[in-house]
C-alpha cells in the first residue's frame, strides 16, 4: 500500500516559484485534496507526486522510499485529467480491457475484471457501446474506470469534474468518494473549487502562490482558517471579512469598523481573541450562517446595517448588508422575510467570530 | 428600455423542433432568466430575439411592436456572449470605445461613457491593459462593458459567466444584478446553472425540450414546481422522489414498503393510481427516536454551512440538508420524518402536480 510524503518539495520554471519549500504527508488509503486558485502550484505538484515534472529541490517518497528518480510510467501511480482521453472509436469494454492487454494479464481474468470495474463505475449496460456515444457523465466514469482498473496504488485527479454542469458535479462528487471507499487507493485530487475538497476529502491541502496554507480535515480548514487566504478561500457564500481597529474605551473593548459601524464586543471568546491581539488593525470575520439578523433590538448588540439585496436560492437566501466596501452577507432559509431596503441589526453568533491580524494575515487563536 | 414578446413562436431547423408555441412577455426592466438543459432550446429564443432567426410560425414585439421582419442591428439589443470575443490587439478602452465609434459618437462623449462604464465595473485601472493580461473574471467584465456603453434596448446574455472559476461567478452574478439594478434596463440571462438563475432573475423561465415548463419568481418556482420536472430540475442536492399510491377516496397518499400514509389537504382533482411524493432535501428531518421511518445514514458529506446526508430506508435512498455540521455515524440507525407541510404531490403518468402540503393519517 501506498503512503506519499513530499519534502521542502521546491519548483522553479526559471524566475517563477511554481511550489515553494513543501512539506505534506498523505496516508495510505487516504482521499488528500490539494486546493487553491489557477497558479497556486497545485497542478504542478501532483505532476512532481506523478513523475511527470521533476523537483528543483526536495524529495517525494512513497511508502519511505524516494521516487524522484523513479519515472513516471514506474510509480504505478493512475491519473485521471480534466480531459477524459477516451479512445471513442472503440467500445467501453475495450476501453476498460486495453490497459490490461497491454500488460499481459490472461483473458479470463481481463473480462471479469472489465465486468467488477464496469459495476463499479455503473457502466455495465453501455459495455458494448461505442465510447463515443456516451453522455459526459458516463465518459466521466469511463475514464476513472478505466484508470482504476489497473489498480494503481495511488490515483491522481486532476479536475476531473470541471467540465460537467453543475448537477452532474455534486452526483459525480459523491459517486467519486464511495469509489474512492471502495478502491481502497490513496487518491490525491486537485481542484479550485473548494465545495468538492470539502465534500470529498479526508483532508485538504490549501496552496497560494506555491505555498502551503493549511493542512487539515474539511471541517478544520473550514471553522478554524489559519489566515485570511484559507478563510476568504474556503465556504460559499464566503465569510464576511471586515478591516477594524480595536480600541479600549473605559474598559470596554470596541471594534470600529469606520463607516461600517462600530461594535462594543461582549462574546467572551471574540473577547478573549481581542485580548491577545499584537496589533491594532485587524480583521474581522464571521460566517455568513454565523450571523442572526434581528429586528427592533436594543442599540449596540449588532451592526445596525440596511438591506441592499436578497438572492433567494432555493433552500437558502443570501442577504447583503450594508455599505460598499463594507458590506456583509448573512445566510437565511428559503421563509427568510428579509425585504430590500430594512434595517437591521447582525447579530454574531456567540463563539463564531474570527479576528486575523491585517498586516500578516494569521488568524489570532 | 423594452418589453419583449414572444407570442406563439416556434422555429424549426429541417426536421427538428428548437422551440415550440413559447408564449412569454419579458417587462421592462425586468431581470429575466432562461432557465434549461443543454439543447432545450433556451439559446434559440435569445436569438429569435436578437433577429438572428426568423421564426417559422408566431410573432416577436418589442414595445407592442412586432419585429419579425426586422434585421438584427436595428433592433439595437446588446448581446454578451458565451465565449467573450475581446479583439485581442485592443487595449480595454478601445475595446470598450469600438461599439461607439462605430455608432460616429464624438470623441467626447465616447470618453465619458467609457470612463462611467469602467467605474460602473470596476474595471478603470485596467483600461490600458491588452486582453492577454487580464484574468478570466476581468475579461468578462470588459466583455459586459462592451455591451453597457452604447444604450440599448436591451441586454441579452447567453451563458456570460459560466466559464469563471466558482468563486468568481459567485462575484459576478450578484455584480450583474447589481448592475441591472443599476441600469434599468430589461436583461434577458440564458444560463444553464440554476444557482445563477434562482439568484439574479426577477423572474425566470424553465425550458424542457423546446417548451416552456413553467414561468415565476425564484421563489414560486422553488416552492410550487408545477410539475415533477420543474421540481427535478431546480433545486441542488435535488428533491426526494417517493413512488406510491394515491386513494381518492380517502385522499390519503401511501407508501406501504416505508409505513408511509398521509391524508392531503383541499379539493382534489385528481383519480385513483399511482403518484409520487416530493421532498426537498432540506424538509429531510434526521431524528434519533422511533417515530418515524426507520432507515440508516449512509453517506455524510459536511459542507460547513450546511451538511448533507445521504439515509438508506429499506431500498429508498434518500438525502437531506441540514444547517450546520450534525455529528452522524456512517450505518448509524436513524429515523426520518418529513416537513408535511412543504411536501408536493404529482401524478405519476403526466407528472402535474396535484396536491401540496399533507398531514399524517
Amino acid at each position: 500500500m501506498s503512503s506519499i510524503e513530499l519534502v521542502g518539495l521546491t519548483k522553479r520554471f526559471g524566475d517563477l516559484i511554481a511550489v515553494k519549500d513543501l512539506d505534506l504527508m498523505i496516508e495510505d488509503k487516504e482521499f488528500v485534496a490539494i486546493l487553491g486558485p489557477s497558479g497556486c502550484g497545485k497542478t504542478t505538484t501532483m505532476n512532481m507526486i506523478a513523475g511527470i515534472e521533476h523537483p528543483t529541490a526536495g524529495q517525494v517518497l512513497f511508502d519511505g522510499v524516494e521516487v524522484q528518480n523513479v519515472s513516471a510510467r514506474r510509480r504505478g501511480v493512475g491519473f485521471v485529467f480534466q480531459n477524459y482521453a477516451i479512445f471513442t472509436h472503440i467500445s467501453v469494454y475495450k476501453n476498460l480491457s486495453f490497459g490490461l492487454e497491454v500488460t499481459g494479464v490472461p483473458a479470463g481474468e481481463i473480462e471479469r475484471r472489465v465486468a467488477d470495474m464496469a459495476k463499479l463505475v455503473r457502466l455495465t449496460h453501455r459495455l458494448e457501446w461505442r465510447s463515443s456515444r456516451l453522455n459526459v457523465n458516463e465518459l466521466q466514469r469511463l475514464a476513472l474506470g478505466r484508470s482504476a482498473i489497473l489498480g494503481p496504488q495511488i490515483f491522481l485527479l486532476d479536475e476531473p469534474l470541471s467540465n460537467l454542469d453543475a448537477a452532474f458535479r455534486a452526483e459525480m462528487r459523491t459517486e467519486l468518494k464511495h469509489l474512492q471507499h471502495q478502491l481502497q487507493q490513496t487518491m490525491v485530487y486537485v481542484t479550485h473549487d473548494q465545495l468538492e475538497a470539502m465534500s470529498m476529502a479526508d483532508h485538504i491541502a490549501i496552496m497560494d502562490l506555491g505555498v502551503l496554507q493549511q493542512f487539515g480535515t474539511p471541517l478544520e480548514v473550514y471553522n478554524k482558517p489559519a489566515n485570511l487566504f484559507v478563510a476568504n478561500f474556503m465556504g460559499s457564500p464566503s465569510m464576511n471579512l471586515l478591516p477594524c481597529r480595536i480600541t479600549d474605551e473605559g474598559g470596554e473593548v470596541v471594534l470600529d469598523f469606520g463607516a461600517g459601524g462600530r461594535l462594543m464586543v461582549e462574546d467572551e471568546s471574540l473577547l478573549a481573541l481581542c485580548k491577545k491581539a499584537a496589533r491594532q488593525d485587524l480583521v474581522y470575520g464571521v460566517r455568513p450562517e454565523n450571523v442572526t439578523l434581528r429586528r427592533g433590538e436594543k442599540e449596540g448588540r449588532g451592526l445596525s446595517l440596511g438591506v441592499n439585496f436578497v438572492e433567494r436560492i432555493g433552500a437558502r437566501s443570501i442577504v447583503h448588508l450594508g455599505e460598499t466596501d463594507h458590506e456583509i452577507k448573512v445566510l437565511e432559509g428559503n421563509q427568510s422575510p428579509t425585504k430590500v431596503g430594512e434595517t437591521l441589526d447582525a447579530v454574531a453568533h456567540a463563539g463564531a467570530s474570527h479576528l486575523f491580524d491585517a498586516q500578516t494575515g494569521v488568524a489570532i487563536r | 428600455m423594452a418589453k419583449l414578446e414572444l407570442a406563439g413562436v416556434t422555429k424549426r431547423f429541417g426536421s427538428t423542433t428548437a422551440v415550440a408555441e413559447i408564449d412569454l412577455v419579458i417587462e421592462d426592466n425586468e431581470f429575466f432568466c432562461i432557465y434549461g438543459p443543454p439543447g432545450c432550446g433556451k439559446t434559440t429564443i435569445l436569438r429569435l430575439l436578437l433577429g438572428l432567426e426568423t421564426p417559422d410560425e408566431g410573432e416577436i414585439r418589442i414595445d407592442g411592436r412586432t419585429v419579425n421582419d426586422v434585421p438584427a442591428p436595428d433592433r439595437n439589443f446588446a448581446m454578451v456572449f458565451q465565449n467573450l470575443a475581446l479583439f485581442p490587439h485592443m487595449t480595454v478602452r478601445q475595446n470598450l470605445s469600438f461599439p461607439l465609434k462605430e455608432r460616429k459618437m464624438a470623441r467626447d462623449v465616447i470618453e465619458r461613457k467609457v470612463g462611467e462604464v469602467a467605474e460602473t465595473l470596476h474595471i478603470t485601472s485596467l483600461l490600458d491593459k491588452l486582453p492577454a493580461h487580464l484574468s478570466g473574471g476581468e475579461r468578462q467584465r470588459v466583455a459586459i462593458g462592451r455591451s453597457l456603453v452604447r444604450d440599448p434596448n436591451a441586454y441579452l446574455m447567453d451563458e456570460p459567466i459560466s466559464a469563471l472559476d466558482a468563486r468568481l461567478r459567485e462575484e459576478m452574478r450578484v455584480e450583474l444584478s447589481r448592475l441591472q439594478r443599476e441600469l434599468n434596463h430589461t436583461l434577458v440571462y440564458v444560463t444553464h446553472d440554476q444557482e445563477e438563475a434562482l439568484s439574479v432573475a426577477d423572474r425566470l423561465c424553465v425550458m424542457k425540450a423546446g417548451r416552456i415548463a413553467q414561468i415565476g419568481t425564484p421563489q414560486e418556482i422553488y416552492n410550487s414546481p408545477i410539475s415533477r420536472y420543474v421540481a427535478e430540475f431546480v433545486g441542488s442536492p435535488p428533491i426526494n422522489l417517493i413512488n406510491g399510491t394515491f386513494d381518492a377516496g380517502k385522499a390519503e397518499f401511501r407508501v406501504e414498503e416505508l409505513g408511509v400514509a398521509l391524508a392531503l389537504a383541499g379539493e382534489l382533482d385528481q383519480a385513483d393510481g399511482k403518484a409520487v411524493i416530493g421532498v426537498r432535501p432540506e424538509d429531510v428531518i434526521i431524528e434519533r427516536s422511533e417515530d418515524g421511518i426507520s432507515a440508516k445514514i449512509h453517506e455524510v458529506e459536511p459542507l460547513g454551512a450546511f451538511t448533507i446526508i445521504d439515509i438508506a430506508a429499506g431500498e429508498h435512498k434518500l438525502r437531506a440538508q441540514i444547517p450546520g455540521q450534525p455529528q452522524f455515524e456512517l450505518g448509524e440507525p436513524v429515523s426520518v420524518r418529513f416537513d408535511l407541510a412543504k411536501c408536493h404531490f404529482f401524478d405519476d403518468s403526466t407528472g402535474k402536480r396535484f396536491a401540496t402540503g399533507a398531514s399524517l393519517t
